[in-house]
């Protein structure tokens, strides 16, 4: 099998996606050509090029409490304050 | 055939922040479900999520305190997986570039010690409680989500069950000792996943190995590995393969069972958050950090030994725990005797604590209650037998001393003369007894110090009560 085709397929199973047969070429041309721009980049000369990282530390949130006071009111799925799905145990 | 074991542990450490990793909801448990949450732990779209500053400072710190290196510059990753407790679909934690690496720290085993390895530590969200009830449905409680978490993944370096325990024990003891986690095991604030696989004695290969989820307890780990190794074992005697999976531990049956296979392991298809920037710091903020670090346990040891002249299994006991070492030095500083002191600690204290179930920091009894307590036993104003009643009564009520004994007329009884009337009866009715003691059978010298101690209800002191009672058998 043509090894962009079986990555598809591999991506769209882990993605939760179903896709039909008359979308796979589609899609293989659409992955190939976001694989061939990345091929692009990692042929970029960055070797000298410094990465500037400077302390980010004060962009970061202070360790202060707010309360958000949200309502849950736009689920239509509450039971109790808990949100309710089906039963998943694993 | 001889086997041995060998076992890796992944630590997850909940930080003792004021607010969660990515919001400002308050990090607290609450009994009442989905209260703490917020568009971003919710998992809301547009929500943005933003780094704690202080949950930084503290993986530093723990990076500093078990020997890593601290990366200057470390990336947050998505871990994709769908589960109804993860409201993003992805838990926002560190892949390839995590805070800390390449660390060690020392644990003992049976007076030896022994290095353990630790591949890593990264910063990640906790996530939801799933609460399954009923036949078809779960409920889902986010206040979990978003918590706080250091992960810790040892190297495979563990040999034995015990082992296992004891550096978990390590790790806990310095989390809290730095004050990176309440430490609170009930409420799920340190829990681990433990990667279990035999081999032959003297192989140095790495077998196929399974992983038991979340084990919360030192207890539960310890019995969980001891029964996982035997199965391993015996599979591997009969001929069947181990299987590469993750298990669950029954702390109730002492077993560990299935829960999914190899075929069903995930594919976590991590990539960089693109909604955080790289975290990163400067070596200045590292050595501010490593010069405000707290005093370790091992230290603190040595210096107890040193400075209080204690023995080294006190002091190893003292501490373990910073609330109990802590608590010591408070009532050492307070004039009690440091021996006394620890005797009390790790004595009837500690019993107390271990029947009632309740923490050190939750008990009622002040270090300066206990001080005045042993004051009382000092000054002869009670016995020793006596103050342990006394004691068992403050750390039920958690009044003083004096006013239990007061309150229950327990004070010692130093009369002489009303010792000696008392002891002068008890020699004149018990002429047989008598006989045998001026015989030579000292032991029934305790038989008349019972008798006084019963007709005192204990209160007598045992120092005039002996000396009063030789005098007259002496006669």
């Amino acid at each position: 099998m043509d090894k962009d085709l079986a990555q598809v397929r591999r991506i769209a199973n882990l993605a939760r996606i179903k896709i039909e047969k008359h979308q796979e070429q589609d899609l293989v041309k659409k992955f190939s050509a976001i694989k061939n721009y990345f091929d692009e980049l990692s042929k970029l000369d960055i070797k000298d090029e410094e990465i500037k990282d400077e302390s980010n530390l004060v962009t970061l949130h202070e360790d202060v409490v707010c309360d958000s006071k949200i309502s849950l009111s736009f689920s239509d799925y509450l039971s109790n304050n808990m949100f309710v799905v089906p039963k998943v145990i694993e | 055939m001889q086997y041995e074991s060998v076992i890796g542990l992944e630590i997850h450490v909940q930080l003792a922040t004021n607010s969660k990793m990515f919001c400002r909801c308050v990090n607290k448990y609450n009994k009442q479900p989905n209260v703490n949450v917020c568009p971003v732990c919710l998992g809301l779209p547009g929500a943005l999520p933003r780094t704690n500053r202080k949950a930084v400072e503290f993986a530093t710190i723990m990076g500093l305190v078990t020997n890593c290196q601290i990366k200057p510059r470390s990336i947050f990753a998505r871990k994709n997986y769908f589960y109804p407790d993860l409201p993003k679909s992805y838990q926002i934690s560190q892949f390839e570039d995590p805070i800390c690496q390449q660390g060690w720290v020392d644990i003992d085993i049976a007076g030896n010690t022994k290095k353990i390895g630790i591949t890593r530590i990264h910063m990640e969200e906790d996530a939801g409680k799933l609460i399954h009830e009923g036949f078809d449905q779960s409920y889902v409680d986010l206040n979990r989500a978003g918590v706080p978490l250091i992960e810790i993944v040892s190297e495979p370096d563990l040999r034995t069950p015990e082992e296992a325990k004891a550096y978990m024990e390590k790790i806990y003891t310095l989390a809290t000792y730095v004050g990176v986690c309440k430490g609170d095991m009930e409420e799920g604030n340190l829990r681990c996943d433990a990667n279990i696989s035999v081999r032959n004695l003297g192989e140095n290969v790495l077998n196929t190995r399974t992983e038991i989820k979340n084990l919360n307890s030192f207890k539960f780990v310890q019995q969980a590995i001891e029964y996982e190794i035997a199965r391993q074992i015996d599979s591997l005697a009969d001929g069947v393969p181990i299987v590469q999976e993750t298990r669950l531990f029954d702390s109730a049956a002492k077993k560990t069972f299935s829960m999914r296979k190899k075929e069903d392991a995930h594919d976590y298809r991590y990539f960089p958050c693109p909604d955080l920037p790289a975290v990163v710091f400067s070596e200045s903020y590292v050595d501010e950090i490593r010069k405000n670090l707290p005093e370790l346990p091992t230290v603190k040891k040595e210096r107890f030994i040193t400075e209080y002249e204690l023995g080294d299994y006190d002091a190893n006991l003292l501490t373990a725990q910073k609330v109990m070492a802590d608590y010591f030095e408070k009532m050492v500083k307070l004039g009690a005797n440091a021996k006394k002191s620890a005797n009390w600690l790790l004595g009837d204290f500690s019993k107390l604590i271990n029947e009632t179930d309740i923490t050190l920091k939750d008990s009622k009894v002040e270090p300066s209650q206990l001080v005045e307590l042993i004051s009382l036993v000092d000054g002869e104003q009670i016995s020793g037998k006596i103050a342990k009643q006394v004691f068992a009564d403050m750390f039920k009520t958690g009044m003083n001393a004096k006013k239990i004994v007061a309150q229950k007329g327990l004070a010692q009884i130093s009369d002489v003369s009303q010792i000696e009337s008392m002891a002068s009866e008890l020699v004149k009715k018990h002429t047989n007894e008598v006989e045998q003691y001026r015989a030579g059978r000292d032991r029934v010298l305790g038989f008349f110090v019972g008798q006084v101690m019963a007709q005192t209800k204990g209160k007598a002191n045992p120092k005039v009560v002996n000396e009063i009672l030789l005098k007259l058998l002496k006669k």
